[in-house]
């Protein structure tokens, strides 16, 4: 038990922000608004690598892309921000900017955040909370099953209910975590899409902020789906991912 | 007369053979090949009707074969009988390097007979062989710069060409591989253009790839462009297009004496120079680069609150369109907008349109200005900016007497398809001021291992569990040893839970005598490894007298009286004297066990 509450009180310790990377963070909003977007840039990326993997550093990080006019990078991490607040106004404002800058048809872009949306409905926390208490039911269910005689009936209806609850929650997880993970943008101002990974044939090209679902890597080209059907190797330098 | 001399004629000629030597030689058509060019390797055996490989012959793994073929030659001279047998291979080096074939073992009428080794040389650059009469040709236009080409021999030639040497960056440059043939062919491969990774590339089609009939160096060829791409370069530097190649069958031999054979033939490399745009670009300057026109209209401009007008913006010309997102305008004035933009439309292959559609809807009246910003291009041509000025409309706005209606009135535009309206912003927001917590602990890299090994524990636990309680404790044989030992410890867990349920109340006394003996019974079974017990004074008697002295069969018998007597005989008996019963019943189990 001490151990537990040892464990619980130093996982709340370091989760509350340091002095010095509240720091960072003011001096990257001052550098921001003097127009450093580059310097800025720097010190969101800083907060990133300690750790900061949320809303507000993925949202400044795109705005700082954006205003730098590396509209690949930005889509990238707005997209990443979306999924933290999908219902976040200025986020939305600032998507739809950029989808008119870079999607022929912007309309695509409006309804990726609709799909995103509807993914992203539960946040995390609330999907993991649900997670945890849905196992623990089913832990107990299974060890009442097999030690009480009179409850195996209650325990095996209590048992599929929750499996299937917990299946549920877990699915939507592994959604979110594909999305999560699995995205690809362009962003160089145009690039080549080869059919194999290496430099011989050319598929078709495509420009700066194109997104697909990234599949596997072969020396330096990454296999990526475009949003289209279509698929191919692009050069890795060439996109994030 | 015929037959005799027939066989007279095959009868010197079979002594000829024997009389005769056998040669074995081995000789390429190429000592010096370039990289992916195909020669022929000849194995040639004279005096033999033939021969067989004592071994295969193995080549490096950067030469692959293409075909074998085999061919014999008979001749009488000056009535001396002579043959050779000849197998050819065509092969294909794919690297550079010096590769030595041979020696290679012959197996002829039971004799072994060795080549000789012969080397080859392949370059990594295209060589000037004389010996195939190859040449190069080096054509300067007047307006596009032709590269040099290799050609196998007249009848088959390939070029790379290029519509421009020097391209500023985003200037579009046509590259093409162009075919020139004689004379028939059978493609066999052929590598595509490889260009530079980070070009737009834009495919120029044609009705086929025939491009007619041309005259070169006085000859008439067939024209065929195999590729033609438009390129359109995003980054300063010079790029170097590898060289083509093309493998075909082709017609070898004079007109009287032909055959077809493998070829090879491939185009020079050719070097594109991107250069930097000049510095003194206007400010309204996006990065288009070209030659374009642009037309604007704002139809109707007079009209009422609630009504809309369009703004048309229509940019033509040859240039790079996928750099173009948008050519920006100023509405002043209480006025929304909705746009719509409509896909580029090409028409002969290079020019191309693309079209703006803006819907005004003003919500007040009055005079509103509307203003279509400046449009700054790179030509080029002239190697120069040009400005289009900004255009500015003015919208005559009236209050409509329907204006309380919220109703949108649209007129009707040409081709306008705006099915869906949103504003069109322009910037982004502020960013985000809130410092954030650190979110380590609702992190999905963490989540999805902690999920997966949630899963394996569970159900490695449970499997576990269900394999050793049901599938390996029920298939052991020594289930009566594990019985007879654990019978005592069944026997207080059961003994002590209908102490409980006693306790509680929940069931009658009846029924918890009636597990007693269920109990009792499991016990002696367990212990004994008997079928069952018949709990009356005969049946205990003779199922435990092996087992149990009489003494404590005796108060066995008494206990189960009493018990039958709660049970059938009507005998009251409270919970306080049920656990005391229970109490006994352990004592003399216990007694048993000793």
């Amino acid at each position: 038990m001490k151990k537990i509450i040892i464990f619980l009180f130093f996982l709340v310790v370091s989760n509350i922000y340091s002095q010095s990377d509240k720091d960072i963070f003011d001096k990257a909003i001052i550098l921001y608004n003097n127009g450093s977007y580059e310097e800025a840039l720097t010190n969101f990326k800083v907060l990133l690598s300690k750790g900061y993997s949320n809303f507000e550093i993925y949202y400044n990080i795109g705005c700082c892309y954006f205003k730098l006019k590396k509209y690949g990078f930005s889509r990238f991490y707005f997209e990443k921000a979306l999924i933290y607040k999908p219902f976040d106004k200025d986020l939305f404002q600032n998507l739809y900017v950029l989808y008119n800058k870079i999607l022929k048809n912007p309309e695509l872009g409006i309804q990726e955040i609709m799909t995103k949306r509807v993914i992203y409905f539960i946040p995390l926390w609330i999907l993991m909370i649900f997670f945890i208490l849905t196992f623990l039911v089913i832990v107990v269910m299974i060890i009442i099953l097999f030690n009480f005689v009179n409850l195996r009936k209650i325990a095996m209806i209590l048992i599929s209910i929750f499996i299937f609850l917990n299946l549920v929650t877990a699915f939507i997880f592994f959604l979110q975590y594909a999305e999560f993970n699995k995205k690809a943008f362009v962003v160089t101002s145009t690039t080549n899409v080869y059919l194999t990974p290496n430099e011989d044939n050319i598929i078709f090209s495509v420009l700066e902020g194109t997104k697909g679902t990234f599949k596997e890597e072969f020396g330096n080209f990454v296999k990526v789906n475009l949003s289209d059907g279509t698929s191919g190797w692009i050069k890795k330098d060439f996109i994030v991912y | 007369m015929i037959k005799k001399g027939f066989f007279l004629l095959v009868l010197v000629n079979a002594l000829s053979l024997f009389s005769q030597n056998i040669e074995v030689k081995i000789y390429s058509n190429k000592s010096t090949v370039s990289e992916n060019e195909i020669f022929k390797l000849s194995i040639e055996v004279s005096n033999a009707n033939g021969f067989d490989f004592e071994e295969e012959p193995v080549f490096d793994p950067s030469i692959q074969v293409l075909k074998t073929e085999q061919s014999m030659n008979m001749s009488i001279i000056n009535g001396r009988y002579s043959s050779s047998y000849i197998v050819s291979m065509y092969l294909k080096p794919t690297k550079k390097g010096i590769y030595k074939i041979g020696p290679l073992k012959l197996k002829i009428k039971n004799n072994i007979y060795s080549t000789n080794e012969i080397e080859i040389t392949v370059t990594d650059q295209k060589i000037d062989n004389s010996e195939e009469e190859s040449r190069d040709y080096l054509q300067k236009g007047a307006d596009t710069q032709q590269k040099k080409s290799k050609s196998i021999n007249l009848d088959y030639i390939i070029e790379l060409t290029a519509s421009k040497k020097e391209v500023f960056i985003d200037e579009g440059v046509d590259v093409a591989v162009n075919l020139y043939i004689r004379n028939q062919l059978q493609t066999i491969n052929y590598t595509g253009l490889k260009l530079p990774s980070n070009a737009w590339i834009e495919k120029l089609e044609g009705k086929d790839n025939y491009a007619g009939r041309v005259i070169k160096n006085g000859l008439y060829y067939e024209h065929y462009i195999i590729e033609n791409k438009r390129l359109f370069i995003s980054k300063e530097g010079e790029y170097e297009i590898p060289p083509v190649v093309y493998n075909f069958y082709g017609v070898s031999g004079s007109s009287f004496f032909f055959f077809t054979e493998p070829m090879s033939i491939q185009t020079d490399p050719l070097t594109i120079k991107v250069k930097q745009l000049p510095k003194n670009m206007p400010d309204s300057f996006k990065g288009a680069v070209g030659d374009f026109k642009v037309n604007y209209s704002l139809t109707p401009q007079r009209l009422k609150t609630k009504e809309s007008s369009t703004l048309t913006i229509v940019l033509e010309g040859e240039g790079n369109f996928h750099n173009i997102k948008e050519i920006g305008y100023k509405v002043y004035g209480d006025i929304d907008e909705y746009s719509s933009t409509q896909d580029i439309k090409t028409s002969n292959n290079k020019y191309k349109i693309k079209k703006w559609e803006i819907l005004l809807v003003p919500s007040k009246p009055g005079k509103h200005k509307v203003v279509v910003n400046e449009f700054s291009f790179f030509n080029p041509a002239t190697k120069s900016y040009v400005k289009i000025p900004a255009k500015e409309f003015e919208l005559n706005v009236e209050k409509n007497e329907k204006d309380k209606d919220e109703q949108l009135i649209i007129h009707n535009q040409t081709d306008s398809k705006i099915d869906e309206k949103k504003i069109v912003l322009t910037d982004i927001g502020y960013i985000k001021t809130t410092f954030p917590y650190k979110g380590n602990i609702f992190n999905y890299s963490v989540w999805f291992i902690l999920i997966i090994s949630l899963y394996a524990i569970l159900i490695t636990y449970t499997s576990l569990f269900v394999l050793f309680k049901y599938a390996i404790f029920s298939k052991n044989k020594n289930i009566e040893s594990f019985r007879k030992k654990s019978a005592y410890k069944e026997f207080i867990k059961e003994i002590d839970k209908i102490g409980k349920i006693s306790k509680s109340g929940k069931e009658k006394i009846d029924d918890l005598v009636d597990k007693i003996y269920k109990i009792i019974e499991k016990y002696f079974v367990w212990k004994y490894g008997i079928k069952s017990v018949e709990f009356t004074s005969k049946g205990i008697s003779d199922s435990l007298s092996k087992y149990l002295d009489e003494d404590k069969i005796n108060k066995l018998k008494e206990y189960i009286l009493h018990m039958d007597m709660i049970r059938f005989g009507g005998l009251e008996y409270s919970r306080d004297e049920l656990e005391k019963l229970l109490n006994e019943i352990k004592g003399i189990i216990k007694g048993i066990e000793g």
